[in-house]
């Protein structure tokens, strides 16, 4: 399917007017924001690490709203088993029949809370759903509605009691976006709106307009799959990835899907920047969230002070770019 | 002091066993020696905790640490009675200490005995021995020789290690969970962040207290221990108490049938031996050993190697002899002292001698002479300029930013390469908008491009000195040239221009959008404007 110039254009304004959208509600956290919704044009999931109250509820009610989507929230804990998230089936006894009981992941947007507080079991029946994007349930498969994505959220701190997610599940997750603090004036703007006429500390994505359907999501989603990436860009991608794998500081490298990750997020990238084709600037900036998860640093790096984000800036300094 | 009472064995031994020796009787008398420390230790400690001013209260265990040779007496006192079998209680300890104290406590706390490391060994020549003054000095001199002063030393730098080791370990521990969850900090006892009046100021008292209460006796015993070695090698305790023992089995042998007399004429004897083997063991001094030349006897040798006279004649002739050798200019006898080398002790073991024979030859200016050191020494010192060169250059960045060196003092270098062209000004043609121009009516579009990008590139890093590094994209370039713009570097056309070429290169060189030859016109009339046509 080739997408027309007009078609491109029009899409790229969607994305631009839903990242204006969003941040209306969302003060600051302009990467976050950006990379969330660059997530949700490549069709991928997301991991979001911050601390508690830096706005990650809030950021994905906003997004759900921009586009009339339903959004669901899960608070994992140790307790938490598979049924509670995908749902079950019961006895009814007035139909002497089974029912189906869907479970809060069958939304658009689900934003699965502390996901590393909850155990192995129910850790992998979530990241399957997010694979598959399809539950079973009790032999039965339900497709789940485009658009689907997950945003699962940890705590950086308070990692007492808690399972961490294995590197081949991380991997199912497109990006890992760090929310940090914000500025002392995004902070002060904040403080701003979300007390004045406020009665308690109920997050308000009233500011926020839909914009859009579902439907669209869907389409922009396939307008991004079409963004021309050169021969050049896609080996600077695949370049950045397989050097992750022998450098430095560096003990286990990305694999394959993390190329292919970057490059998903590169093309979503280039359409917020109103583009239609992909530039090695789009995979250097896709690089860090798309890779600060895939690869694990050795032990020396980890005791120099050093950290993922680290590394591959440092990576990416010195690696050539493209030839043209 | 009575030997036939000691309950260890009085041989001499090296000192790291003699200091081991120290532990073993600690481990025996535990009970004791620890709980008259701590009841000395602990109330020391509280009044300390209690006089001590709200600024000192961080450092106040020094105090504790000053006065701590005057705890060490208490386990001096317990271990010497014990190794002569005699138990002593803790009352009885406690009782006993404050006239431990008058042996010398000021001489204890002065000049630099309380931080001498190996002063455990000198402390039974106060405590026990009550020497003062000149005799103590000299007392230490003797305990001291040897390498057994050293020993202390070192015994007491590993004490102190392994104090400051469970003090610190203590006060990181303290520090941690007194600390707040958001930010843990080790080191909060040390950096006096309680408010006065509370009890967590008392803490760095309180691991000191607890270090040294646990290691501070087992210093003690230990150089305690080291000191009964070092006297039992000097006065030869083990040859005193083997020969006691032989002439007990020798008496009670021969007692019932000799009789007490005879066996009391052994004893003597036996002491007697004693005391020819103490005084072999003990040889006296030289000035001692050398007899007055006055005292010599005359050498008289002609008549003590004469045979009787066979007649008259004979012996008038010695008459005459004698009385000429016993004229004065016969009889000059002189008595020469002298101190002479002694003769070199023979090498060990011959065997080894062989083995290391070939060396030995080599090495030696009597073999064959080889420059050995002449040879090695510059090799060493090259190795050594080597290594500091391979350093500084592993180091070079952590140097650079510990001296402060910028990349501007030292002399940026631009870099050679971006996105894969080469921009050294060397490698571009004289007059750029011509050749690009050239190559774009030729059908070298993407050439053109690529020529008039790198060309502007190269300005960017070679006349304007923009920091430009080889993994630099396209989008780092051109964010350079905005920060250019902004700090003035660069004027706000050539940032301009620099950024419509890079949006037109970007679209040709990754989405194949070749601009109008207008447009190519216009970028090159523009370059020309702004960095002029030829090189």
């Amino acid at each position: 399917m080739s997408v027309s110039p007009e078609h491109f254009t029009q899409a790229s304004d969607i994305a631009q007017r839903l990242q204006a959208e969003i941040a209306r509600s969302v003060v600051g956290q302009t990467d976050a924001v950006r990379a969330v919704l660059a997530s949700l044009l490549a069709g991928g999931h997301v991991l979001l690490e911050g601390m508690p109250g830096l706005g990650k509820t809030l950021l994905v009610k906003a997004l759900a709203k921009t586009f009339s989507g339903q959004f669901a929230r899960i608070q994992f804990t140790p307790d938490l088993m598979p049924a509670d998230v995908v749902g079950h089936a019961v006895f009814d006894l007035k139909n002497q029949s089974f029912t189906v009981r869907r479970g809060p992941i069958f939304t658009h947007l689900l934003l699965a809370d502390e996901i590393n507080r909850a155990p192995a079991k129910t850790q992998s029946a979530l990241l399957e759903v997010m694979q598959e994007r399809q539950v079973t349930i009790e032999g039965e498969s339900h497709p789940l509605d485009a658009p689907y994505m997950v945003l699962a959220t940890q705590n950086p701190i308070e990692q007492e009691g808690t399972y961490p997610l294995p590197e081949a599940q991380l991997d199912r997750f497109l990006v890992k976006v760090l929310m940090d603090y914000p500025s002392a004036a995004e902070e002060l703007e904040l403080a701003r709106l979300t007390t004045q006429g406020r009665i308690g500390d109920a997050l308000d994505v009233a500011a926020v307009n839909t914009l859009i359907k579902p439907e669209t999501v869907a389409t922009l989603q396939q307008v991004v799959a079409q963004v021309r990436v050169d021969e050049q860009v896609l080996d600077y991608a695949v370049r950045i990835v397989r050097a992750t794998r022998d450098w430095p500081g560096i003990g286990i490298g990305a694999g394959p899907r993390g190329a292919i990750a970057l490059i998903r997020l590169a093309r979503a990238w280039a359409v917020l920047e109103q583009r239609d084709f992909v530039t090695p600037d789009d995979v250097k900036q896709a690089a860090l969230p798309v890779l600060r998860h895939r690869i694990a640093i050795t032990p020396e790096a980890e005791l120099e002070g050093l950290d993922a984000d680290r590394l591959l800036r440092g990576l990416l300094e010195q690696l050539p770019a493209p030839r043209a | 002091m009575n030997l036939d009472q000691l309950q260890i064995d009085a041989r001499p031994r090296p000192h790291a066993q003699a200091i081991d020796l120290g532990s073993a009787l600690l481990r025996e008398h535990a009970r004791t020696v620890y709980l008259t420390w701590w009841a000395i230790w602990l109330p020391l400690g509280a009044l300390i905790a209690l006089l001590s001013p709200q600024s000192l209260l961080v450092w106040n265990w020094l105090l504790l640490w000053w006065l701590r040779p005057l705890i060490e007496r208490s386990t001096i006192f317990i271990l010497s009675r014990a190794v002569f079998g005699e138990q002593i209680s803790v009352k009885q300890a406690l009782r006993a200490w404050p006239s431990l104290l008058r042996l010398g406590w000021l001489r204890s706390l002065t000049w630099w005995r309380p931080i001498m490391v190996g002063r455990g060994l000198y402390q039974p020549v106060w405590v026990l021995e009550g020497a003062r003054g000149e005799l103590a000095n000299l007392r230490r001199r003797v305990l001291g020789a040897r390498g057994a002063y050293g020993s202390a030393a070192w015994f007491g730098v590993i004490c102190a290690h392994f104090e400051f080791i469970l003090q610190f370990a203590l006060i990181s521990l303290l520090g941690i969970f007194l600390s707040s969850a958001e930010q843990i900090n080790p080191f909060l006892l040390l950096q006096d962040e309680f408010a006065a009046g509370r009890w967590e100021n008392h803490l760095p008292l309180l691991t000191y207290l607890f270090s040294a209460g646990i290691i501070g006796p087992y210093y003690a015993a230990s150089c305690f221990t080291l000191y009964l070695n070092r006297r039992a090698e000097l006065e030869g305790w083990d040859i005193e108490i083997a020969l006691r023992k032989l002439a007990r089995r020798r008496s009670s042998q021969l007692a019932p049938a000799l009789g007490k007399s005879v066996s009391k004429t052994i004893s003597k004897t036996l002491g007697v031996l004693l005391a020819a083997m103490l005084a072999f063991a003990f040889p006296c001094t030289p000035a001692e050993a050398a007899a007055d030349c006055s005292k010599l006897a005359r050498p008289d040798q002609r008549t003590a190697s004469r045979s009787a006279s066979a007649n008259p004649e004979q012996a008038r002739l010695r008459q005459s002899i004698d009385q000429l050798a016993g004229s004065e200019e016969f009889s000059n006898w002189e008595c020469v002292e002298g101190w002479q080398p002694k003769p070199k002790k023979p090498e060990k073991e011959e065997k080894d001698d062989r083995d290391w024979e070939w060396l030995r030859k080599l090495l030696n200016a009597d073999g064959p002479k080889l420059p050995v050191a002449d040879i090695l020494k510059p090799v060493f010192i090259a190795l050594l300029i080597i290594l500091v060169a391979w350093l500084i250059y592993r180091n070079r960045k952590l140097l650079g930013g510990l001296l402060g060196s910028d990349k501007d003092e030292k002399g940026f270098v631009p870099a050679a390469e971006i996105c894969g062209l080469d921009i050294r000004p060397e490698s571009l043609p004289s007059d750029i908008p011509a050749s690009v121009l050239a190559l774009w009516h030729d059908g070298q579009h993407r050439a053109a491009l690529a020529l008039l990008y790198r060309a502007s590139v190269s300005r960017l890093a070679h006349r304007y000195a923009l920091e430009l590094a080889a993994g630099f994209t396209e989008g780092d370039c051109l964010e350079a040239a905005r920060t250019a713009v902004r700090n003035g570097q660069i004027s706000k056309e050539a940032g301009e221009h620099f950024t419509d070429l890079t949006r037109i290169w970007q679209a040709a060189a990754y989405a194949d959008r070749w601009p109008e030859i207008a447009t190519l016109q216009q970028l090159c009339q523009r370059w020309r404007q702004l960095h002029g046509g030829a090189q």
